[in-house]
This record gives C-alpha cells, structure tokens and sequence, in this order.
C-alpha cells in the first residue's frame, strides 16, 4: 500500500509539474519552431513576468483587496496584453535583423541570434539586479501549502492547491494558443511562413509581420507563466537559468517545429524527472532526465512529436 | 601679450609652489593596502554574496576611520570584490582574475560555499596569498595547505556538536530522547561533508536509526518525493539541509501541504542562508517557527552593542554569520598586519597563522577566543545553535552566547 501510495503521489506531483514545464516550452517553441530563432533570452522573460507578477500583484492586493493568490493570476493576465507589446517592439526593433529571412536571399546565422539574446539576457538580469537586488523574491499565498486530500492514513493522497491551479491555467493557455494557431487566419499564416516562407511569400504573406506575432504571442505565453509560476517558487534576476534548459530540452524532445509536440516533450519532462524518484535517488533525477533526452536524441533526432519533414 | 607672459608666469609659480608644498605630503600618504573578497555576487546565492560584502566593507570603513594600519604609517585598507558566480568553475575562473587584475593584493576573505571556496583556494594557495574563511568543509584546511584558515568549526566540528546538543534539549523538554532521524539535504560538497559525519560518527553514537536519507540536487524542482518519506517514517528529528531559499521554501511548505509541519516532526538545518532575512519574507514565520539552524557564528549575547550597530548601518533586520565573520575577518588582517609591521604576503600569512586573541577581533566571533591549530583551523571553535522564534532567529546555544532560551517545537 505504501509503494502505490508513493507512485500515485508521484505521478500527481509530475502531471501538475509537467504541465507547467509543458507551457513554458510551448512558449519557446513558437519561437524556435516558427521563426527558427534560437532564443537565449527566452529564461529572462519568463523572470520578468515574475517580477510584473510580483509588483502588479502586491499593488492589486493593496488597493482592492484581494487574496495573493488571485491577485497573481490577474497580474498574469495582465502580463499577456504588455509583453505581447514587448515582443513585438522588440523584434521589431532589434530582432528581426537578425532573425533568419528564408523568403529572400539574406540569411543569418544562429550565431548572431546567440550572440545577441545572450547580450539580451545578461542586460534583463543585471537590469533586474540593479532595481530588485540579489533578495529572493516570492508572492507569498496559503495556497502553496494547502491540499485537497483523498484516502485515509494508510492511503492518502494530497494535490496542491496552488500547483493543480496554475497547471490547468497553463494548460489553458497552451490550448487557447494551439486554438489561435490551428483556427484562426492569424495562425493560419504565421504555420504558413513557418512551413515554406518563400511560398508564403508568394502568395502574399508578410512573413516577417507573423515572424513578429509569433515572437510576441511567446513572450506573452512566458511571462503568463512566469507571472504565476512566482506564487510557489522564489526568484531572483538569475532564476531563468533553472528553467531554460528545461524549456530547450522539452522543445527539442517534443518535435522542433511542433507546438503540442513541444507542450507533450514538457509534459513528459515534467514526468521523468518525477517519476525517476521511484528508481533512483532524487540527486540523480536531471541525470535521468538527460539520458532519456539523449537518446531520443539518437533514435528519433526529429523529436518524438515531430515530423521529419519539418527539419527540412 | 606681455599680460599673457605674466598671466602665465603667476601661473606657473602658483603650480610649482603647490607641488612643492604638496610633495612631501604625498610622499606620506600611506600606500594602500588591498584585500580580496571573492564571494557569489549573482546566482541564486547572490544573497549571501551581498551579505558579505556589506559585512566587509564596514570593517574597511571602521578600520580606515580609526587610521588604518598605525604600524604601517596609517596605511588604509582597500576592499577589491570580485562575483564568485553560481559554480566552483566560475568561483576559481574569479580567483584568478582577482589575482591578475590586482598583483598587490595583500590577503583574501571568501567564497561562501565549501566547494567555492575549495576551487578558490586552489588558486590563491599557488600565488601565497593570505585567506580566510568562514566555510565549513573540513577539506579546506584538510589538504595541506599552508595559506588558509578557517575561522567557523569545520563541517566534522558541526556535525559532532550539534545532534547530541539538539538531542540533550529534547530530552529536557519531553523526557524523551529521539530514536529516529531522517535526512534531506542537498547535493553540494559542504552538505555532504556535514551529512558524512553525521551518518558515519553520530547516529550510532547517540543511538539514532536513520530512517529517512534523501539527497537532492539544487534547484529542487519539487519536494513531494522526498517530503512522502518523511511523512510515512515520521522521524523524532529530521535535518534538512538546502543552501538557497527556494530549496528550503519547497521543503517546508510541502511539510505543512503533508500536515507534518509545525514542530509535529521538528526540524534542524544548517548554514546561516537558512536563518537569513530573505527565508522570513519568503517562506513566513510561521513556518519557520520552532527550527533549529546550526551556524559558525552569529549574533551574540557578548556582541549585542556590536550587533546593533552593524544592523543600523547596514539596514538589515539582524546580523547573519555572512555578516559578523566578514566583519570579523578584515578585522583579524587587521591585526595581523599590526603586528608584523609588514604587508609581506608570507610573513602576514605567518602572523594570521600565529593570531591568539581573545578581545579585539575575536569579539566578532563567538566564542571569543581566535587562535589557529597547524592545520589553520580555528581551536574551539564553538558550534552555535539559532531556533527561529517569533519570526526571528536567535542564538540559543552555546549558554554563554545565548539571546533566547530553546524551546522545544510541541508535536501535535
């Protein structure tokens, strides 16, 4: 009884956490995937809707009153509209001529995005530094330790409140993104200029225009989540770090190319990582994680969702 | 014309007489004297990194303003910090900047973490430079080195000391001594070095079963799998033992989620980053309340005044071991170098070495009492013992020391 309890346990706590992991790569893939821009920033983003949440949720809660909790998940839908604006002045302004124009005979390399978004990433961090300092920061709220709890001592099972929240509300999100890209003329679009930009062009989409949207929906994505994600996890100017190889690794593994791909490649990140702690030591759950990544790396280098034809 | 020529001859004699009356003044400047401090100035230990710093540069600022090194002509003492990063790479990569940007450094204090510190020292022990530090792991002065001490107990020190003392008060308090004792702690080398005293010298010795044993690797992304554990054993006494805040943040809560927090399985931990200022706004007192944190120093009875001061200037609500041992730490430099007369990197590690203090720079230390074995660690060092009471962490153990009395958490 209690080696299924601590399965089940398990397996609760990796679906929330996978969730969660799920849309954070989602968010990377609209970037990786659409635009084939390598996006080294894409952590620092996530950390600013932590800071926006942070701010916008202390002020909600100041002025009308309402729990931290809930204040957060109106500073993360606040965050959607206003980095949604950031995405698009930045690419824009700096990101786009850098970005790799496949419908004309200009090319850039990864390289110059790498350079760049690392460039990007360090000012956003030491930004952060200097108006927030090294003090970790978190929106402190009882829903982090509060459970709905089924079974009896013997058994019992607990789901976090707060986790099981913000999971459907990234799940949410990721659905209501995959709906703008797979039902509306926008999306339609933005999946043509990532597919064949040159045919796209012909027949008269403004590539770079969607190139933009899909830069700006992901940022809105990733600090949507990061907004909410500050309710359980302290942060600091360095906390993108901790996710951005998560992230990289769940787009890879899920499908370059691939949006649900690349939510499923989170969704089971999130999984293996949890579910390594019934085999091994919880010191070695990345390590177990990398070795699932590497050899799906070696045995389906498309991504387990994705299509060959996409890396094309 | 004329006027220019005499405007210019006024000039130059108003220069030449200013250089000759300042010239003999400047030839009695004191030089400057530098000292290093390598510590995590970003990463997710920036915290303790910043701490450090604030701790320093009042020193340098008290010493400076009393005159600096009388026995060297007033020389003033510099401060010169370098970011110790988020890994022993970057902290060793630091090292050795530090050394090539500043050929004139005279001593060094840092790096926070052991492994930081380990790297950092491998560095400096090569150039002869002077350094102290308030890290635990008994392989910093463990490895022969001839130019390091170690002003806190080593990790062996801490872990000797510290069960038996957490277990004497629960048995004053319950009449019960705990049989069963639980780990969770992290994977860095100074927890691991602490860990492996406690598993191998004192759960047999104090007849303890260990029925949980859970190391994790820092960020812990989640605590459920470590935390079920501990709820299904239930030991009379768990440590745990997370470096960053965030670490600890999601242990805790997932306690409280587990209905196992709030003193119904007590808790003990380790490192003064578990009794920082940033674990209340983050993780809240009540929480908190009741844990037992084991530090190599800290706020004291004796350094009260001290204290006060030091959380005034520094507007930080109380003063952390990354604070008063930085403090303490230039002032012990300090010392040296007035005795020795010289800023000669060997002969001031010599005098380091031969420091036997029990007033002065030893009042930022508890214990009150700084003399250095061969090895470089500090004789006596006295494990202290904090609990978090009331939303605030006070020393309770050693007697002498004590701010507060230890009250044993009530199991409900």
């Amino acid at each position: 009884m209690a080696e299924l309890e601590i399965v089940a346990q398990t397996m609760i706590a990796a679906l929330m956490i996978g969730c969660i992991y799920g849309a954070l790569c989602a968010s990377l893939s609209l970037i990786f995937g659409i635009m084939r821009f390598v996006n080294f920033a894409h952590g620092e983003f996530m950390a600013a809707g932590m800071y926006f949440s942070f701010l916008a949720a202390g002020l909600l809660t100041a002025l009308i009153g309402v729990t931290p909790f809930l204040a957060a998940v109106i500073a993360a839908l606040m965050a959607v509209p206003l980095f949604y604006g950031i995405g698009r002045l930045l690419h824009v302004g700096l990101l786009s001529r850098i970005s790799p124009d496949l419908a004309s005979a200009t090319s850039h390399t990864h390289q110059s995005q790498l350079v760049v978004t690392l460039g990007l990433s360090l000012i956003l961090q030491n930004g952060a530094l200097l108006l927030f300092g090294s003090v970790p920061r978190s929106i402190s709220n009882p829903t982090t330790t509060e459970a709905w709890t089924f079974g009896s001592d013997d058994f019992m099972l607990f789901i976090n409140k707060g986790r099981f929240f913000i999971a459907a509300l990234g799940l949410a999100a990721v659905v209501v993104t995959q709906l703008i890209l797979k039902r509306t003329s926008i999306g339609a679009r933005m999946r043509g200029a990532a597919d064949d930009a040159v045919a796209a062009v012909l027949v008269g989409i403004e590539t770079r225009r969607y190139y933009g949207i899909a830069f700006g929906i992901s940022l809105a994505l990733t600090a949507f989540m990061g907004a909410l994600i500050a309710t359980y996890y302290p942060f600091h100017p360095f906390v993108g770090l901790d996710f951005l190889i998560i992230m990289y690794a769940g787009v890879i593994l899920g499908g370059l190319g691939s949006f649900m791909g690349s939510f499923l490649g989170g969704l089971l990140i999130g999984i293996v990582q949890q579910a390594s702690n019934l085999f091994v030591p919880i010191q070695l759950q990345n390590a177990v994680l990398f070795l699932i990544f590497l050899l799906a790396i070696i045995l389906r280098p498309q991504g387990i969702f994705g299509k060959q034809a996409a890396r094309v | 014309m004329e006027s220019i020529t005499r405007r210019y001859f006024v000039g130059a004699l108003a220069v030449v007489g200013a250089a000759i009356t300042m010239t003999p003044a400047m030839a009695q400047q004191p030089a400057e004297l530098k000292v290093g401090l390598v510590a995590p100035f970003s990463g997710p230990n920036a915290r303790s990194g910043a701490l450090m710093k604030a701790g320093a540069e009042l020193a340098v600022e008290d010493i400076n303003a009393k005159g600096g090194i009388a026995s060297l002509n007033g020389a003033k003492l510099k401060l010169v910090t370098i970011d110790a990063g988020d890994s022993p790479e970057k902290a060793k990569s630091a090292a050795q900047r530090l050394l090539s940007q500043e050929p004139d450094l005279i001593a060094g204090i840092g790096a926070w973490l052991s492994s930081y510190t380990l790297a950092v020292t491998e560095v400096t022990e090569r150039a002869g430079l002077p350094w102290l530090t308030f890290s635990y792991s008994d392989l910093l002065t463990g490895r022969g080195f001839n130019y390091i001490v170690q002003t806190s107990p080593t990790s062996g020190e801490i872990a000797s000391a510290s069960v038996p003392s957490i277990m004497a008060l629960a048995e004053r308090a319950t009449g019960k001594r705990p049989k069963t004792f639980g780990i969770v702690a992290d994977s860095t080398l100074s927890v691991q070095s602490f860990v492996g005293g406690i598993k191998s010298n004192v759960l047999k010795a104090q007849g303890l079963e260990l029925v949980v044993d859970e190391t994790f690797t820092s960020p812990l992304s989640d605590a459920t799998s470590a935390i079920q554990k501990v709820r299904r054993a239930r030991p009379d006494l768990l440590l745990i033992y997370p470096v960053n805040v965030g670490d600890a943040k999601a242990i805790l809560e997932k306690m409280k989620e587990f209905g196992i927090g709030g003193g119904r399985v007590p808790v003990m931990t380790v490192n003064p980053s578990n009794a920082s200022p940033e674990m209340l706004s983050n993780i809240g007192g009540d929480l908190l309340q009741g844990m037992f944190v084991v530090v190599g120093n800290w706020e004291s009875k004796q350094q009260a005044a001290l204290a006060e001061q030091l959380r005034r200037r520094s507007g930080e609500p109380w003063v952390t071991e990354d604070m008063i041992s930085s403090y303490g730490q230039i002032w012990l430099i300090k010392d040296a170098l007035e005795r020795t007369k010289s800023a000669d990197r060997k002969t001031l590690m010599d005098a380091i070495r031969a420091t036997n203090v029990k007033n002065g720079p030893a009042d930022y230390f508890v214990g009150g009492d700084v003399r250095f074995d061969k090895m470089g660690r500090r004789v006596g060092a006295p494990m202290v013992l904090l609990q978090w009471q009331g939303g605030k962490p006070f020393t309770v153990a050693p007697e002498s020391a004590a701010m507060a009395t230890a009250v044993w958490p009530k199991s409900q």
